[in-house]
């Protein structure tokens, strides 16, 4: 029983036929050819798969892509404005934040996820936000220095 | 990890979603968020042939205060439920167990009645909803029911509701007087743990002597469970360390929890003693 589906993803358009089981992370992956998104776990623990759909963080990997239809999923790829990188995967990568890198595009989602709710986050917020978000190599440390200093970044921009 | 294969519905009421699951009692599932059915599904333990959404269902998605009573609706997300003023300011017991549920991205897509109807013993929701004596409003093909949650909860991962039935409504009565409460829980690390144990506790204090204590807990037993006798003890009381020790022991000796790969049952009895104790220091602190 295929089903018909059209949502946004990165602002275009994409229509497809689709079986119910097929879950979001898998749509964007091999329908869409988008492998920014990642699957870790697979099982809505580490993270590593999350996107904004509607302005809300979910886990694409515990949601099926019929659930979104009609829906606006924003990804990884959606965040860099052309070749200009988005401040959160700049200040990624000046802080080295990033070393596998595995776990990247899930943070990055969450944390501009955070910041558009919360622009002056604390160390703790932004702890808390990123707590469902499993990184295996950084400890951390660098990541919450990089959204923080992201998040400095992006207030003074919007002041200008 | 892929889906087993099913076909998928996602009616626009109530009727139709309780036609659809009569249709195939034994190999239809309802889901909500289904951040707890679609994993277990991935894992095999699950293999509906036909998944029926409710998230489509118009008016299902409400956390509404009335003057007796708090309802939130079966499609409110957990993210919802704590974006609810009333929630934090009336009922913080509920606030603190809704929010260390995973993380926010699953918080967004997971609902408070598709939790409570897993019936997880472990269910931070179902604890806390226990504590606050919720009601629920149960829909079947034969018309709706109310169910006090105290009787909901009837074995490991059962509930009392029927293949053909579902939660539309959680009811949450509002509570008077001088009163104070907390949630407390305890996971092997700070995030995306199911809790070992937690406790849950509401605490009624008249001039210095207690007239009220609610003690509910999960992961200490089949189902989460009240500690009657734990409470009891308190009624009665002027709320001190000697009374509140009194009533962990109580609460300790009255649980039975299970053995699993994460702790062992005597591990989670002694953890039971401590997080009754905080629960109820915290909730003694709040007394206003």
């Amino acid at each position: 029983m295929r089903s018909h589906i059209a949502l946004q993803i990165n602002g275009r358009r994409h229509t497809s036929e689709i079986e119910p089981n097929t879950l979001l992370l898998d749509f964007l992956r091999w329908e869409v050819g988008l492998t920014g998104t990642k699957e870790g776990c697979g099982e809505g623990v580490c993270g590593s798969c999350t996107v904004d759909v509607d302005g809300e963080l979910v886990r694409s990997c515990l949601t099926l892509a019929v659930q979104v239809a009609g829906k606006s999923v924003t990804t990884i790829e959606g965040m860099a404005n052309g070749e200009k990188l988005h401040p959160l995967q700049r200040k990624f990568l000046e802080h080295g934040a990033v070393q596998c890198g595995f776990c990247s595009p899930g943070l990055i989602v969450t944390a501009n996820a955070l910041l558009a709710a919360n622009p002056n986050p604390s160390e703790a917020e932004v702890r808390d936000a990123l707590r469902g978000n499993f990184c295996r190599c950084t400890g951390y440390v660098k990541i919450i220095e990089a959204v923080l200093a992201a998040a400095s970044e992006m207030r003074s921009n919007a002041h200008e | 990890m892929a889906l087993p294969v099913f076909d998928y519905l996602a009616p626009k009421s109530i009727e139709e979603a309780c036609a659809a699951l009569q249709s195939k009692p034994d190999t239809s599932k309802l889901i909500a968020g289904g951040q707890s059915v679609l994993r277990v599904m991935k894992f095999r333990i699950m293999a509906p042939e036909l998944l029926v959404d409710v998230k489509a269902i118009p008016g299902l998605r409400y956390v509404e205060e009335e003057p007796d009573v708090l309802r939130i609706g079966a499609t409110a997300t957990q993210t919802d439920v704590l974006r609810s003023e009333i929630v934090r300011t009336e009922f913080p017991l509920l606030f603190e167990a809704i929010s260390r549920i995973a993380t926010t991205a699953v918080r967004n897509t997971a609902t408070i009645v598709g939790n409570i109807c897993v019936g997880h013993t472990a269910s931070d929701p179902s604890a806390a909803l226990l504590a606050l004596d919720a009601i629920l409003v149960v829909v079947g093909t034969t018309g709706e029911r109310v169910v006090p949650i105290s009787e909901f909860f009837v074995g490991h991962m059962t509930t009392s509701l029927d293949a053909t039935e579902l939660v539309r409504e959680i009811r949450i009565p509002r509570r008077k007087g001088n009163l104070g409460m907390a949630y407390l829980a305890h996971a092997g690390r700070a995030a995306m743990e199911t809790p070992l144990v937690a406790a849950g506790a509401i605490l009624s204090v008249r001039d210095g002597v207690c007239t009220g204590a609610t003690i509910a807990l999960a992961g200490a037993d089949e189902t989460p469970i009240r500690v009657g006798r734990a409470e009891e003890a308190l009624v009665g009381t002027r709320i001190d360390d000697r009374t509140i020790l009194q009533a962990s022991s109580i609460a300790a000796e009255d649980c039975s929890p299970d053995t699993d790969v994460y702790a062992s049952g005597e591990y989670r009895r002694r953890l039971v003693a401590v997080y009754v104790r905080d629960a109820l220091r915290t909730a003694a602190s709040r007394v206003q």
